[in-house]
This record gives C-alpha cells, sequence and structure tokens, in this order.
C-alpha cells in the first residue's frame, strides 16, 4: 500500500471552472442547456492558445466549453482521445509562487504565465501533474 | 551508461506509452501517436526510468529518439 502524503492545494487557490474540449461549441452548449446551463459573458477567441471559448453556468460547476480555431491543434490530442473534460482551472493569488509550489509537486509547466483575452487579459498558465491532470491557474488581479 | 544502453531502454519505454515500435532515427513528427500530450507522458515516464530530470526549456526541443537519448546522457553524465 502506498503511503504517499496527499498533495493539499494551497489555500489561496480556488476554483474557477472546468475546461471541455469539443468539435463544436455550437452543438455542445444545447446540450449543457438541456442540464440547465446558460452562457456566461461572450463567446471569446484566443489566437496566443488557438482556441474558440465560452463560460457557462448552471446546476454543476462552471464549464469552459472549447474548440480549435481552424489550423490550430490545440484541443486535438484530447478530442483524438475522446477526452472532454481536460482541466480544472483554479484562481491564485500569485502566478510565481504558484509555479513554484507546482514545481515542488513535481508538476511541469507546460504553457507559461501568458496574458488570456478570456480573463480581461490576467496571466494565466497551464501545469501538468505527473497522473495527467492539468490545471489551469488564473493569477487575480 | 552508454548511449546504446540508453537507446534500448528509450525505445522500451516509448513503445509501451505509444504502442508502436519505434528506431534510433524516428522523428515526433513522422509518429502520429508522439503528440503533444503523449510527450509530456514520455518526459515524465523517462524521468522516472532513469531518475533524471529534464529541464522546462529542454522538452520542447526534443524532436526525436536523437535528441532524447542525447539528453539523458548528458543528465546521466551530470549525477
Amino acid at each position: 500500500m502506498l503511503n504517499r502524503k496527499p498533495i493539499s492545494l494551497p489555500a489561496n487557490f480556488e476554483f474557477h471552472h472546468l475546461g471541455y474540449a469539443t468539435a463544436s461549441i455550437s452543438i455542445e452548449s444545447e446540450l449543457l442547456s438541456f442540464l440547465g446551463y446558460c452562457q456566461e459573458g461572450e463567446t471569446f477567441i484566443d489566437t496566443i492558445q488557438g482556441v474558440k471559448g465560452c463560460f457557462y453556468n448552471g446546476s454543476g460547476p462552471r464549464i469552459e466549453l472549447l474548440e480549435n480555431l481552424p489550423n490550430s491543434h490545440t484541443l486535438t490530442p484530447w478530442l483524438k482521445n475522446g477526452i472532454k473534460f481536460y482541466h480544472v482551472a483554479y484562481t491564485v493569488s500569485n502566478m510565481n509562487e504558484s509555479l513554484n509550489w507546482a514545481k515542488n509537486q513535481r508538476a511541469r509547466i507546460i504553457v507559461d504565465p501568458v496574458s488570456a483575452v478570456a480573463f480581461s487579459g490576467r496571466l494565466i498558465s497551464f501545469i501538468i501533474f505527473r497522473n495527467g491532470l492539468l490545471i489551469e491557474l488564473i493569477e487575480n488581479n | 551508461m552508454k548511449k546504446i544502453e540508453i537507446e534500448t531502454r528509450v525505445l522500451s519505454v516509448l513503445k509501451t506509452i505509444l504502442g508502436v515500435d519505434l528506431n534510433s532515427k524516428s522523428l515526433r513528427e513522422e509518429i502520429d501517436e508522439w503528440d503533444s500530450l503523449k510527450h509530456i507522458d514520455v518526459i515524465f515516464s523517462l524521468e522516472d526510468e532513469f531518475d533524471i530530470r529534464f529541464e522546462e526549456d529542454i522538452v520542447n526541443d526534443i524532436v526525436g529518439i536523437v535528441s532524447l537519448v542525447d539528453s539523458i546522457h548528458i543528465l546521466l553524465n551530470k549525477k
């Protein structure tokens, strides 16, 4: 039996959304509406990440629907493997401290901090843990 | 450790992860199964296999078996 100390998130990490990869936001949003979800805010286009996306609120956690922009393959590895929910996003008070915490957990930064149109230009970063869990960090103002 | 031994172990790990046979000259861009998601899995698995840690900036420079073996060889020699 493994006797590893469980990883606990830093106190300043606050859940924000689940990232959901789809080939078609329009089809997926219709299905989400059956579950009582409604779009929150405008649809955005992030040319840095190569995705189009929008947020939905409803009967469960906030969901970010994302699809590839034309000629972009950002989401293709997940779509190809039939993985829809593919990241968990948290807001954090300090990006650098959060990345250092992640490195200490032997996670890897796969997207360095970069401005994100979905969050009014705030910094985001993606880290991946050794079990394949992908986490998006969103810096608070 | 000799490069040929590193290469043998690298090819074995990649076969397990990607499910395809590779050779010493295989390149990422030629292998559909070796996408960005699998690449992270490859890196984590090789770190465990050789008890090493790739630098963040090297990971994206690894384009195939040759660069993987060279990187591991350098890291092992630093230990």
